[in-house]
């Protein structure tokens, strides 16, 4: 069929054939169809097809012939077939979620209960005379509250010392939103890494490792807080008089007006500040007197004596260069690279500079920042010689968190540098007994002993594979 | 629902005869009385409900599906969603409009099914030529019918239906577009479509024939 041109509309065929032209455009039609070979060809077409399917129309139907006969016989509907489908259908879905949110709020409100929320440990005890803090700190008649930004690895606790520690309540390692701490609440830099606390006003503290504090006072008549164990140092944005930042520590207090400066616990007698930039206060709490310290200089407080007052010794490493020293641990290359949460403690980026002018203090998050980078030695030394992280997973355990303990401790366990292999492995194989892991409880403890059979813990591996064995897992 | 009994309909030499499908056109008040007998579950409501419709039924997805072995099936398929569904059969429309709706959706159900299973459609038409037409004539006559069924069965589905309903059993354009769930607007313009290819198809087909 040859293809015209035309300038009509090429639909204009199909609409006059089957009548859907009004008279108007139908008389214009008829009147260009003499002249255009192309509507003349696409009409004559249009028609002959047209009159095919009048033809279709009109022909006898050719039926199949019903080989079958189907009779058919309602049975009387029961009464649930009275309501359409989707009735029932949706009766049972109601009812799931009706069950599912009264379940959920008895859990919700068991979970918000303070009474039965995961409990706060007491930090490990700590001989009195060494890095000694009271193992009670006074309650506030009414807690008050103080919004910080915590980064670090920081183990927020309560001051009630009947309480356990949650790992729940640990803070992310990149926490950067603004927290409500709590005088409720102490804070602790956990040992192997140190920890920052930002304020609202942009003041910043850092805690070196194992350094705890507690909050006293917040609010429009300034901000107190306690150190109550390990060294911590300052950078306090400037304020008024009427508002200062004080820090109380054993016997003495540091009022800060806006300032760079260093506290150490030595003892709870003995108290050591170290100032930078600014001025501050410092005073016995008892006796009220009180000295204006400046920079460069520094303060040790001993109860019942003099304050003495000497210049720092730029040669002599100052508190602020031992922050330095100590914090500049890392996390074990393999174990980040694994991908493995991992049971150590992350550590942050190294304190900063407090002696310089105006230094910019770096509070970033460890958690990205810090992988690849391999363990110091000192900072393994440590973990070494304190099992608390191992007490902690053994209290997640009695708590029934054996999945999170599990993934720990499959990380550390991957590290062939980590020093307490044996610990984690029983505590592994422990940790699947009383998850109802029988077939796995039975290889970990063989592990345990094919590694370590003289170990400590060879004996009770020896008990426990028995009891599994016997049991028939 | 049950299946009662089974009737075998071929004649004794076991070739196939032109049946013609009762055509019993119901007034209004007989399609009422029908329908609040077959909702109060009467068999025999049932009874001559199937059997008056089962023809448009058949015819319908004939002409959409062409000679499907499933035919039966199918049109069983139909009836027994009638069944299912007829509580919600609100008077809007004819009964028998409602029910070829159904059947709609059943042949379209069955052309995806088949195109999702790759299956291609039988173009075979079985003729019942006219006595009188010469051998020649005759398989003339099956060559076009087979062509346009081919045609026919590249259309789009939506196109097909219109054109079929439309075209090939006289549904009025509001009633499909009742049967369809769509507006008479895009009933006119699906059926334009079809018109327009399917006649292009045929016009190919004779071009080409041609001696």
């Amino acid at each position: 069929m040859t293809k015209f041109h035309c300038p009509y509309v090429d639909d204009a065929a199909v609409e006059y054939v089957y009548g859907s032209m009004d008279s108007e455009q139908a008389t214009h039609f008829r009147a260009h169809l003499p002249v255009c070979p192309a509507c003349q060809q696409e009409v004559e077409v249009l028609k002959g097809f047209s009159n095919f399917c009048r033809q279709r129309r009109e022909a006898p139907f050719a039926e199949i012939p019903w080989r079958k006969s189907f009779a058919i016989i309602a049975p009387p509907r029961s009464w649930l077939r009275r309501f359409p489908v989707w009735v029932p259908a949706a009766a049972v879905v109601l009812l799931l979620v009706a069950i599912g949110i009264l379940v959920f709020s008895g859990y919700h409100e068991q979970v918000n209960d303070p009474n039965h929320q995961a409990r706060i440990a007491t930090a490990p005890p700590v001989e009195p005379g060494i890095l000694g803090s009271p193992k009670h700190v006074p309650e506030m008649d009414s807690p008050v509250t103080l919004d910080v930004k915590l980064s670090g690895n920081i183990l927020v606790g309560a001051t009630k010392p009947k309480y356990q520690a949650d790992a729940a309540n640990r803070s992310p390692k990149d926490s950067r939103k603004m927290i409500a701490w709590s005088s409720q609440q102490t804070l602790e830099a956990l040992p192997g890494a140190s920890a920052e606390i930002e304020l609202a006003d942009a003041s910043q503290v850092s805690l070196a490792q194992g350094a705890r504090i507690n909050l006293l006072a917040a609010g429009s008549n300034g901000d107190t807080l306690r150190l109550l164990q390990g060294s911590m140092a300052c950078k306090i944005t400037p304020r008024s008089s009427n508002r200062p930042f004080t820090v109380e520590a054993g016997p003495a207090q540091v009022v800060v007006k806006g300032t760079k400066f260093a506290v150490r616990l030595v003892s709870q007698d003995e108290v050591v500040v170290e100032l930078s930039e600014g001025v501050v206060v410092v005073g016995y709490l008892q006796n009220g007197g009180k000295i204006d310290l400046k920079a460069g200089q520094e303060a040790i407080l001993k109860r019942d004596l003099p304050i003495e007052i000497r210049d720092l010794d730029p040669k002599r490493s100052g508190l602020m260069a031992s922050f330095e020293e100590k914090s500049s641990t890392k996390m074990a290359s393999s174990r980040a690279g694994k991908g493995h949460p991992t049971p150590v403690p992350a550590v942050s980026q190294p304190l900063p500079q407090m002696e310089s002018p105006h230094p910019a203090v770096e509070v970033d998050s460890p958690s990205g920042k810090d992988k690849g980078k391999g363990v110091t030695e000192d900072s393994h030394q440590d973990f070494l010689q304190d099992d608390w992280v191992f007490q902690m997973l053994r209290s997640d355990i009695d708590r029934g968190k054996y999945q999170d303990v599990l993934v720990r401790l499959d990380g550390y366990l991957a590290d062939p540098e980590s020093p307490n292999r044996s610990e984690a492995q029983f505590l592994k194989a422990m940790c699947q007994d009383k998850a109802g892991m029988p077939s796995q409880a039975i290889e970990a403890y063989r592990r345990y002993l094919e590694l370590w059979p003289q170990g400590d813990r060879a004996d009770k591996a020896k008990d426990a594979l028995q009891r599994l064995e016997v049991n028939g897992n | 629902m049950a299946f009662v009994r089974t009737m075998a309909q071929t004649d004794r030499l076991g070739t196939v005869s032109w049946v013609k499908t009762p055509q019993e056109r119901l007034s209004s008040d007989e399609e009422q009385a029908l329908l609040q007998a077959c909702k109060r579950q009467e068999a025999s409501a049932w009874m001559r409900l199937y059997l008056t419709h089962r023809g448009s039924v058949q015819k319908m997805l004939f002409r959409v599906l062409g000679p499907v072995n499933e035919m039966e099936d199918l049109v069983q398929a139909v009836f027994m969603r009638v069944h299912g569904g007829l509580d919600r059969f609100n008077g809007r429309s004819r009964l028998v409009t409602w029910i070829c709706g159904i059947a709609t959706h059943v042949a379209l159900e069955y052309i995806r099914k088949r195109k999702r299973l790759g299956i291609s459609e039988d173009h075979t038409i079985e003729m019942h030529p006219s006595p009188q037409a010469d051998p020649s004539e005759q398989l003339q006559q099956k060559r076009v019918m087979t062509r346009f069924q081919e045609s026919l069965h590249k259309l789009a589905e939506d196109k097909r239906m219109a054109f079929v309903l439309h075209d090939l059993m006289e549904v009025p354009g509001p009633e499909i577009a009742f049967m369809l769930n769509v507006p008479e607007a895009t009933v006119r313009t699906r059926l334009f479509h079809a018109r327009k290819e399917l006649a292009r198809r045929m016009a190919k087909f004779h071009g080409e024939g041609e001696p």
